[in-house]
């Protein structure tokens, strides 16, 4: 076969630019240390949240210095914690959340961040996310889980240090 | 004319993303574009290729054919 | 000079239907696509918000499904006869899987329809992804399922005309269209069996109540495996439009055929095992495999590349042939007049561009930002929706002359259209895109939340929504502009000596400058097989491992709604 000098040239072109892709997103996700979504957690039994002491109550826990656990169930059309009353967290904190669906898929997302993940019945997603100064934001799920979906929002609110309570200190 | 009335509806057409991308490519280096500032920016940069389009090649009567790139 | 309808009348017929159906299709899909953009931005919102996603399952089907498959099977049909210079073995099988393919979608169409009416107690409002546990009334799989089969007969009728002729003439090089053809089919075979088990196995007798419940998880995994291949099955015929037409509507030659069949190739190994980055922020998949997934994607590049190079070589020698001179001079030589050629200059243009923001989904980390935004809705109107669909669009002013004898009624008209749809996608995948960094979501009726608004980069969300309404209503009108071609045209009269010749472009570089290894499809399969094997065995298996085969549980939506479960984790109102 022949094949042309230009031809070659852009095929090693191709394939540098291509291992180049592989390697800046390897380095973003080792190096810089972004968790990706994964298995981590076990299965549940999504028909028996409240026997899970995680999701009997789901809720925000302080779990360190400046470490905080969410609980979350993002259910049909809500996010409990968040749509009720907001989550909240203090500022310059570690946060992880755990999200599980008692129904459908739904997606735990924080527009304009890439705090960002699926919701599967049966499966726990795990996430930790570095928050900094006070601020609000919202909390959407963006995969579609039914004739409700566009009214599934909630907040989470970042707040000064001193504002912060926990629910269980109040 | 220059070029063919369908090159240039195309080269038109091509302008377009080009000028609704001036405007990322302004935010990106800190402009502050209005959608306002590009129409107007598309309007000019669309006369202008419409105006090369047209414009007689040999545009001085007697002056030799301007080479061709 | 003959036609392709005084040469093959019969296979003729069979092309018309399946274009006719999905044009169709797309006239539908075009009126809900538009529908949605209003909706969606608050301009006119002709049905209730609830019901918005009935059209949008319905939009999805019918153009990501039925507009191209049809469509790409009239279009394999038409390479594979041409190029064999051969009809098919028997006309009757390829009408039973056009039989097949109609008969399902007119199933799965009825409770997509039903959703949206009143008193049709059936609906199908679960999208074109259906991931379980959103469940769908039984005629859906079922219809889903029939017209997978359909498609899988149409690739056997391809494969038994392909092995007459090869006993008519055993010696030849398999011709460059059928070897595309072919490579095509025995992909599609690999990556839809995912969806078919997935439909047939579990969510057929889900819905009908055999089984309890389903692996959510599983499912879902079943449907990328074919969700992500489904759109090469898009871009192959579009490619081999590009490699075996475009070249000769310019006035050239293909540059280099053993490098198209390379591409094939590359395509057949590389395109399945890949559909694990549609889940890259699935919980319950290891990281490992969404790597591995990542890196084959990024690899898939490379034929598509290839593509760029060989296409643009090609116009450009055909610019040249027209007498084109200078470094970018030879561009004004092309036929920019002729909306077969311009249309599908304009498709691979903006596919280009597409590139780029794929390589931001492909990207795990990158992802995290976009997955699921209307930066992802933008993304793929680029691709399918554009360089698919316009290739599509602009090829019909070069084939529908071919199958039925007339010619089209205008083909300034046609040239409108073909630009018309470029302006209109520039300016609503650009706010699409927009929108999506800002955190809009995709498949939401309302992206409108009452707790917080989005802030765009720059600009406003209110100039956003400017650019979808725009943007989508020059779309709309597009595709009236087309349909309304396409009918006029066949109103008109028979006139075969105005229709070029039936003929696709020759290669400088001919079959016979590439290795025989090339054509050995058995070897190729193979490798795709194994492949497909390496990286999914392992994901699967864990999946079935954690959850079960039937799943971890979750109940179906909307036709079991088990509302006391949700009320007593604390919400008032379940909308069932
Ligand atoms: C008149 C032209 C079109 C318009 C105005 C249009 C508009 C839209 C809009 C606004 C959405 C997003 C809705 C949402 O996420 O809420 C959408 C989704 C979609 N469109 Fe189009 N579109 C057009 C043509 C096409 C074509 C030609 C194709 C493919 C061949 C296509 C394939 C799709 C698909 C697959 C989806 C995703 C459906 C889903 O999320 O389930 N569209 N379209
Ligand atoms: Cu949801
Ligand atoms: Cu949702």
């Amino acid at each position: 076969m022949n094949i042309h000098a230009y031809e070659k040239l852009w095929l090693a072109a191709s394939l540098v630019l291509i291992v180049l892709f592989i390697g800046s997103v390897t380095y973003g996700a080792v190096g810089a240390g972004i968790a990706m979504v994964d298995d981590a957690e076990g299965v549940i039994d999504p028909d028996a949240l409240d026997e899970d002491d995680r999701f009997a109550d789901p809720r925000v826990e302080e779990v360190g210095e400046n470490e905080y656990e969410v609980y979350v169930v993002a259910g049909q059309f809500f996010f409990d914690p968040g749509t009720f009353e907001p989550i909240e967290v203090p500022e310059h904190s570690q946060v992880t959340f755990y999200v599980t669906s008692p129904d459908v898929i739904h997606s735990f997302s924080i527009p304009g961040t890439n705090a960002n993940t699926m919701v599967i019945p049966g499966e726990v997603a795990s996430m930790t996310v570095e928050v900094g100064d006070p601020q609000e934001y919202g909390i959407v799920c963006n995969e579609f889980c039914g004739g409700g979906h566009h009214d599934m929002e909630g907040e989470f609110h970042v707040v000064p240090e001193d504002e912060f309570t926990l629910e269980a200190d109040e | 004319m220059r070029i063919s009335p369908g090159a240039l509806l195309v080269l038109i057409a091509v302008s377009i993303p080009f000028i609704v991308q001036s405007r990322t490519v302004a935010a990106f280096i800190g402009l502050d574009m209005s959608v306002w500032q590009m129409i107007a920016l598309g309007t000019v940069t669309i006369s202008a290729i419409i105006l090369w389009a047209v414009w007689p090649e040999k545009w001085l009567p007697g002056r030799p054919k301007l080479e061709e790139g | 000079m003959t036609t392709y309808i005084e040469r093959f009348p019969a296979e003729a017929r069979v092309i018309r239907s399946t274009f006719f159906t999905a044009f169709i299709a797309l006239g539908i899909g075009a009126l809900f696509g538009l529908l949605q953009v209003l909706h969606r931005t608050d301009v006119h919102r002709l049905v209730d918000s609830a019901d918005y996603y009935h059209i949008l399952t319905i939009h999805g089907v019918l153009l990501a499904l039925t507009f191209t498959i049809f469509f790409l099977a009239g279009v394999f049909t038409w390479g594979l006869t041409t190029s064999l210079d051969r009809g098919v073995v028997d006309v009757r099988f390829t009408w039973a899987w056009y039989g097949l393919m109609v008969g399902g979608t007119a199933l799965a169409a009825i409770p997509m329809f039903g959703g949206l009416i009143d008193g049709i107690d059936m609906s199908a409002g679960v999208l074109f992804t259906f991931y379980a546990p959103l469940q769908a009334h039984p005629l859906f799989y079922l219809g889903l399922a029939l017209f997978i089969i359909g498609t899988w007969l149409a690739g056997a009728d391809w494969i038994w005309t392909y092995l007459a002729w090869r006993r008519e003439n055993p010696d030849e090089r398999i011709p460059l269209p059928t070897f595309m053809v072919l490579t095509t089919t025995l992909f599609w075979y690999l990556s839809s069996l995912g969806v078919a088990i997935a439909v047939v196995v579990f969510l057929l007798p889900w819905s009908l109540g055999l089984l309890e419940q389903v692996n959510p998880l599983l499912t879902r995994t079943l449907f990328w495996y074919f969700g992500h291949p489904v759109v090469y099955f898009w871009l192959m015929p579009t490619y081999m439009l590009w490699y075996v037409l475009l070249p000769k509507v310019a006035g050239g030659k293909l540059f280099s055929d053993p490098l198209a069949r390379v591409v094939f190739v590359l395509f057949l190994l590389l395109s399945t095992p890949t559909g694990i980055h549609h889940q890259y922020l699935d919980p319950g998949i290891a990281e490992g495999f969404k790597f591995i997934a990542m890196t084959n994607t990024m690899f898939l590049l490379l034929p598509s590349l290839l593509t760029a190079f060989t296409v643009v070589a090609s116009v450009e020698h055909g610019a040249r042939q027209r007498g084109g001179t200078g470094y970018l001079g030879w561009l004004g030589a092309l036929p920019w007049r002729d909306p077969v050629f311009t249309g599908m200059a304009l498709a691979g243009l903006m596919f280009a561009a597409a590139g780029f923001s794929g390589m931001v989904n492909a990207g795990m980390n990158i992802n995290y930002l976009v997955h699921n935004t209307f930066w992802i809705v933008g993304h793929f109107h680029l691709t399918v929706g554009t360089a698919v669909a316009l290739t599509f669009m602009a090829v019909t002013y070069w084939l529908l002359p071919q199958i039925t004898g007339k010619p089209i009624w205008s083909r300034s008209v046609g040239l409108a259209q073909v630009v018309t749809w470029f302006v209109g996608m520039t300016l609503m995948s650009n706010a699409m895109h927009r929108g999506g960094l800002s955190g809009v979501p995709r498949r939401t009726a309302e992206p409108q939340y009452e707790n917080f608004d989005f802030t765009p980069a720059f600009g406003t969300m209110a100039e956003l929504d400017a650019g979808v309404v725009i943007g989508g209503s020059l779309l709309f009108l597009s595709a009236v502009l087309f349909l309304g071609n396409v009918f006029v045209s066949l109103t008109g009269g028979k006139d075969l000596t105005s229709i070029p010749e039936n003929a696709y472009a020759e290669a400088l570089s001919g079959a016979e400058d590439g290795p025989l290894i090339l054509d050995n499809l058995k070897l190729w399969l193979v490798i795709a097989v194994l492949l497909v094997v390496l990286t999914y065995a392992l994901p699967i298996g864990a999946i079935i491992d954690r959850g079960g085969l039937l799943g971890p549980g979750g109940s179906p939506y909307p036709l079991v709604v088990e509302s006391g479960r949700a009320i007593s984790i604390g919400l008032g109102e379940v909308v069932a």
